[in-house]
């Protein structure tokens, strides 16, 4: 390690503990606005979005100092505030309950990076079965595509179908949720800027974890792009054209059949 | 303190009379064989920039003697064709001057002096996650970069006034403004009109991007932000805030003229 490696490592190890140092500070203002939901009914706006800021900082000094089963309960539990913000889900009792198992997943992931210890796996399975609590018998897609007017027929093909959706801008972003979180759907389109949209489906492909398991569609512009047979290849390819929207609401149709066990 | 110009020989087909040239033109000029010696200089603080030959090939050497100083290399070519500039750029070069354009360097010089790459860009950053920015502040101290952190919002004016910053970095999400309104209202001011202001986000979705272009932010960086990634933004924020500075676009002084 150069010298200079060796100052910037030092840098960062001293701020990645003064962040844990700083953390449970930060949790007990979360666990505040949470109690502060419970006994508010009108006015829960501004506290929403005080809440949606200090998880939001969770997320940017987490990702920054490589903490990231609690950058992953932040990504959870942004996308659930989002939906109370945008009114998709009420914010009731049973809702902010689920915030407040988001902050206790928090706490835990905090503990586990403090030890440097194994465990990592018992908090990602429970925050994905907070997820799947959360969502029902909704199905989750994770959306990245690099064209404004895909993104706008996907929103509008997942909303009439009661999708869930979840979506990133950032190809490594995507790849990184794609890989820690559990999608029923991941959308993608092949070209991504830093990654092929065929990269980011392999590598779901093969993890090891539940995240195989997703349906995987690469939105192509291209007409000679065809799914094959290989483990690494999307399950579906749909080309951007006229039938691009009857193609895409069939697709998550038969997932969604395929879910129901229909 | 002497402002050294580094001269690397190797590849140089005048490299006597081009050091000639310079020295007689009030320039100190060192000359070093090769790219491997130009490398071992990183620990000159009086070295502020280095002429080099699109010949040579050492382009790991050009990034030890940048590396933290954002120093600019010149990049010497026997003619002005496609393939020497390709070669510069492929050394990681700033400038490209044909060999024979003495005047051409000489005016490229004065003009890089005048930016004063001795002195270190300054960076003022934006950002209510306090340990975050202090952060971001130690990385940009530690390749040289004269730093200010702000957590509070509402004092970007006085912060802005007093600290005269090259280029400002601004979290998106904070207590009481967003980013976005902040630049907005910072421009407000015409002496602030084109003060570089780059966005820091570790919002994902696509919209946020967008808004920061609208809003007119020079560079979208999204969290986590690498260590070599955030001072080279910072390097080149600074070299162009004061290129545009020097060729008309200077925004009116500071009563105060800013301090550190």
């Amino acid at each position: 390690m150069s010298d200079n490696e060796q100052a910037l490592d030092r840098i960062f190890q001293q701020f990645r503990k003064a962040f844990l140092d700083e953390m449970p500070e930060r949790l007990d203002a979360i666990d505040g606005l949470v109690s502060r939901l419970r006994q508010t009914r009108d006015g829960q706006g501004p506290i929403l979005e005080d809440l949606y800021r200090q998880v939001h900082n969770i997320k940017g000094s987490s990702a920054t100092f490589g903490e990231h089963v609690v950058m992953a309960v932040c990504h959870r539990m942004e996308d659930l505030i989002r939906a109370l913000v945008a009114g998709t889900m009420a914010t009731d009792a049973r809702s902010v309950e689920f915030l407040a198992r988001y902050g206790d997943l928090l706490r835990q992931g905090h503990a586990l990076a403090l030890s440097e210890g194994e465990g990592h796996a018992a908090v990602e399975t429970a925050l994905e079965r907070l997820h799947e609590q959360i969502a029902g018998s909704r199905l989750t897609a994770l959306v990245v595509v690099n064209s404004r007017v895909v993104r706008l027929i996907c929103h509008e093909v997942l909303r009439e179908l009661d999708v869930r959706l979840v979506e990133v801008d950032d190809a490594l972003t995507a790849l990184h949720r794609a890989l820690s979180e559990s999608f029923d759907l991941i959308i993608v389109s092949s070209e991504l800027g830093f990654l092929k949209g065929e990269a980011l489906v392999a590598a779901v492909k093969l993890s090891p974890g539940r995240q195989h398991q997703a349906t995987t569609i690469l939105v192509s512009g291209s007409s000679r792009l065809r799914p094959h047979k290989r483990n690494t290849d999307p399950d579906h390819v749909i080309r951007r054209d006229t039938d691009f929207v009857r193609n895409l609401r069939r697709l998550v149709a038969a997932r969604l059949a395929s879910a129901a066990g229909i | 303190m002497a402002a050294i110009l580094y001269l690397v020989r190797a590849g140089l087909q005048h490299a006597e009379a081009l050091a000639d040239r310079l020295v007689r033109a009030g320039h100190e000029v060192r000359a070093v064989p090769d790219l491997a010696a130009l490398g071992e200089q990183t620990a000159d603080s009086q070295a502020v920039a280095a002429l080099v030959s699109a010949a040579t090939t050492d382009e790991a050497a050009i990034r030890r003697f940048r590396s933290g100083h954002g120093r600019p290399v010149v990049c010497l070519h026997a003619g002005d064709s496609l393939a020497g500039r390709l070669a510069a750029v492929r050394l990681g070069a700033d400038h490209f001057v044909p060999e024979a354009d003495a005047a051409g360097l000489l005016g490229l010089l004065a003009d890089l002096f005048a930016l004063q790459p001795d002195v270190p860009p300054r960076i003022l950053l934006i950002d209510d996650d306090r340990i975050l920015n202090e952060y971001h502040a130690a990385l940009l101290r530690s390749a040289g970069m004269t730093v200010r952190t702000l957590n509070e919002p509402a004092a970007v004016l006085e912060a802005l006034a007093r600290f005269d910053p090259d280029v400002v970095f601004m979290n998106i999400r904070m207590a009481g403004c967003s980013g976005l309104e902040l630049a907005a209202a910072v421009r407000l001011d015409p002496r602030n009109a084109r003060l570089p202001i780059v966005f820091l986000s570790s919002d994902e979705e696509p919209r946020t991007r967008l808004a920061c272009i609208r809003a007119g932010g020079e560079d979208f960086l999204r969290k986590p932000v690498e260590a070599e990634r955030l001072v080279a933004v910072a390097a080149a924020r600074t070299r162009l805030a004061r290129q545009l500075r020097l060729h008309g676009g200077r925004p009116a002084s500071r009563p105060d003229g800013g301090q550190p």
